[in-house]
């Protein structure tokens, strides 16, 4: 019986994961302008890393064959380490001796874009998982009159 | 005209040597009140019970959902469908037994 809910499954980590990306964006589009943290410097962009889980690996190689499912997974959370945005502004009280702030590296554009592909990423996703409930449901219409 | 028990009993041993279908009837009949294969009512009993599964399963993940302890709510929604497609699956097969059943009623010798 759980053979059949396979895509559901594998469909629902896609869902996790793209809600992570979502929040990590929101967090970066949030911070775009903080020039102070709890590590001292601007805050630094983050991102969000996904790799690819062979689905029920055990199972499949006790069957003897590749599991060809593979579900996501966000790997790991980064910071972005490139340079900090350098604006001058002398009155700033975290200007730095030279009169510069450092703000952090965030492109609002680059961000929305994100935000736009876990939306429409997580909608498709969704799709998937009424595809196939709707699969199912129309098998248990078979033989009938 | 009165069959001894002991010319029955020959009888039968005739109709199964002649039918083999007769013969695995037999054994099968034997196998299983000897509890050696599973029968059709232990299948049975097996699916109920995982529909029984993920119905709590369902259940368990939208309290989950509920109280905030899990941020997930797609995972709640999945588990309710995975619950309502083995119920639907399971009214199926009870209407096809019944079907089969009442056409075994309705043979008339």
């Amino acid at each position: 019986m759980s053979d059949l809910f396979d895509a559901l499954d594998v469909s629902a980590s896609a869902l996790s994961a793209e809600r992570i990306r979502m929040n990590v964006t929101s967090s970066n589009l949030a911070n775009a302008q903080t020039t102070r943290t709890d590590d001292g410097g601007p805050y630094q962009r983050k991102d969000a890393i996904f790799e690819a889980v062979p689905f029920r690996k055990e199972l499949a190689l006790a069957l003897s064959n590749e599991p060809s499912l593979h579900e996501v997974k966000v790997a790991q959370i980064i910071n972005d380490t490139s340079a900090p945005k350098m604006v001058y502004q002398p009155n700033h009280p975290d200007a730095n001796p030279d009169g510069y702030v450092a703000f952090p590296n965030i492109n609002t554009m680059e961000e929305m874009v994100n935000l736009i592909t876990a939306s429409r990423t997580y909608e498709a996703n969704v799709t998937a998982i009424n595809a196939a409930k709707n699969m199912m449901n129309k098998a248990l219409e078979i033989g009938r009159k | 005209m009165e069959l001894s028990s002991l010319q029955s009993i020959n009888n039968e041993q005739k109709i199964v040597d002649m039918n083999p279908s007769a013969k695995i009837f037999k054994e099968g009949f034997s196998a299983a009140s000897e509890n050696q294969s599973p029968s059709f009512k232990d299948t049975l009993r097996d699916g109920i019970r995982e529909v029984g599964s993920l119905l709590e399963d369902s259940e368990e993940k939208t309290i989950e959902t509920i109280t905030g302890r899990n941020e997930n709510i797609h995972e709640a929604m999945i588990a309710t469908e995975k619950a309502e497609t083995a119920v639907k699956f399971m009214t199926q097969i009870r209407n096809k037994a019944l079907e089969a059943y009442n056409d075994i009623l309705r043979m008339q010798f």
